[in-house]
């Protein structure tokens, strides 16, 4: 079972209503934070988590999931959708 | 010959990165990128997660961009292909295959080579460094056949090739130059609560080693060191720091130091050609000098702004040339000890070095101070600070008075922000 963290984000205007952080493939590399400071920070096991779903616009949202060099992070819509990795 | 808009070289998170945003912001100019591996970017971070190592993350994990992405975007991907030289009077780059491709804006994105080892015996079968992709296949593959390996080097590749080899069930020994592992970037506190985790996991670490040389036949059998002693392994793998290739620049005047000088712009000294990652040795704006950091999120940072200030250049309506200001960081993991790095880590005499915690908590965090500011920290099983010394270091907060404060474990760092 993968080890996944989820956060639900209701920014008013925004396609992406659920942040996910897949623990098992974070590896800490923080490129998410360097991006999104607002959004994110690191946890005492060197995990990302997510302090602040609704800090940013979708589009930072979607350059700090980019970032993300073993793809922790997923992006859901509303629906429940995977908007990515696609 | 092709020419092209925005010329990339280098296939890595830089330079791909700066494709992207280049795309965004010029939805028409032609976009070219040349790799010297023939692969779309992969994530180059995962090649020494043991994760990825013992196929716990399958393989396919590693490509974090498809050929579909660049020609969805319209990037000319030129992959398997290595540059040689570069002609900036006529904006021509000339590839190894004899290939010549025009630019009118060039970003040099190349990064930097494993520095390889060249003790007698280090061509034998069975050594390994790490930089690419095949290198990554090749560990992969060679970890299913032996039984006894070591790690050359005390820096992070030696630390997490370490950790792999131990959870692939071989038996590990590490071999160190240095009084102590991580010297001298982490002070000898942090290094010895590093090698604590490594030891507790069952390596045996080789300290102040002299290498003599490889020894077996065709194949590895053991590493001598000058005193004598016999280090039994069938594999090996160094991780003895980087290199920057720039030979192939030289002929075109490019400004070069340890990595290709640019200013706070990412520009370098040649007009209409930029440098971004980890060959870029740049002005940094937050520590007033000239720094080389390379690891992904710097890279990812600097394509970002190198790509703005590409198109900038242009003329392109509404956008303006942007300085790259940024604290650097990042984090490993390893034997159960979670080590961050963060800004500049580089020991020198003008450095007063604040601790926070202790091994007996194990937790344990030097906070770096030059005059009155941060400059840089690293932080044993404390990551959850980074972001908090970032900024304290990205907003230059005097904390001259505050020292008490820093080195008490228990004070939030959010109170001096």
């Amino acid at each position: 079972m993968a080890n996944l963290k989820e956060y639900p984000r209701n920014r008013a205007g925004s396609k992406i209503g659920k942040i996910v952080i897949d623990r098992d493939l974070c590896i800490g590399a923080a490129s998410c934070i360097a991006v999104s400071a607002e959004t994110y920070e690191l946890d005492g096991e060197n995990k990302v988590v997510v302090k602040g779903p609704n800090a940013v616009d979708d589009d930072v949202l979607i350059m700090s999931a980019e970032s993300c060099p073993t793809r922790a992070i997923l992006l859901f819509d509303a629906a429940g959708n995977q908007i990515y990795p696609k | 010959m092709d020419r092209f808009k925005y010329l990339i070289v280098g296939g890595g998170v830089a330079g791909v990165t700066a494709a992207e945003m280049i795309r965004e912001r010029d939805l028409e100019g032609s976009v070219g990128l040349v790799n010297d591996e023939p692969y779309t970017l992969y994530s180059r971070v995962m090649l020494s997660k043991p994760n990825f190592f013992l196929e716990k993350i399958p393989f396919e994990k590693v490509w974090l961009k498809g050929t579909e992405w660049y020609q969805k975007n319209n990037i000319s991907f030129i992959g398997g292909k290595r540059a040689v030289g570069l002609d900036a009077v006529n904006k021509v780059l000339s590839l190894a295959d004899g290939a010549k491709l025009g630019y009118e804006k060039l970003l040099l994105a190349t990064g930097v080579c494993a520095r390889r080892w060249n003790v007698p015996g280090a061509d034998k079968r069975g050594v390994f460094h790490l930089r690419t992709l095949e290198d990554g296949k090749s560990i992969i593959k060679a970890i299913k056949s032996v039984k006894r390996a070591a790690t050359v080097g005390g820096g992070f590749i030696s630390f997490e090739m370490a950790d792999m080899l131990k959870l692939a069930g071989l038996d590990v020994a590490v071999v160190i130059r240095e009084a102590y592992f991580w010297e001298p970037i982490l002070n000898e506190v942090s290094g010895l609560m590093v090698e604590k985790a490594m030891t507790g996991g069952g390596v045996r670490i080789v300290k102040n080693a002299e290498v003599r040389e490889v020894a077996g036949g065709e194949t590895a059998e053991a590493i001598v060191l000058k005193n004598g002693t016999k280090i039994p392994c069938e594999m090996i793998v160094c991780g003895i720091g980087v290199v920057c290739p720039n030979d192939w620049l030289q002929s075109s005047g490019i400004k070069t130091a340890h990595g290709i000088l640019t200013n706070e712009y990412l520009e370098t000294s040649l007009p209409d050609v930029w440098a971004a990652g980890d060959a870029a040795e740049y002005k940094d704006l937050i520590l007033e000098e000239t720094v080389q950091m390379g690891n992904w999120v710097s890279a990812h940072e600097q394509g970002r702004i190198a790509a703005q200030n590409m198109v900038a250049s242009t003329g392109a309506a509404g956008l303006a040339k942007e300085p790259f200001r940024f604290v650097s960081f990042y984090t490993t993991q390893g034997f159960g000890i979670a080590i961050a790095f963060v800004g500049d880590t580089r020991p020198g005499p003008d450095r007063i070095v604040i601790e926070r915690g202790s091994p007996k908590i194990n937790s344990y965090g030097q906070i770096i101070i030059v005059g009155k500011e941060l400059v840089g920290a690293t932080l044993i099983n404390r990551s959850q600070e980074l972001t908090e010394i970032a900024k304290l270091i990205q907003n230059n907060v005097d904390v001259s008075t505050k020292r008490k404060e820093l080195s008490d474990p228990n004070f939030d760092l959010k109170l001096l922000l």
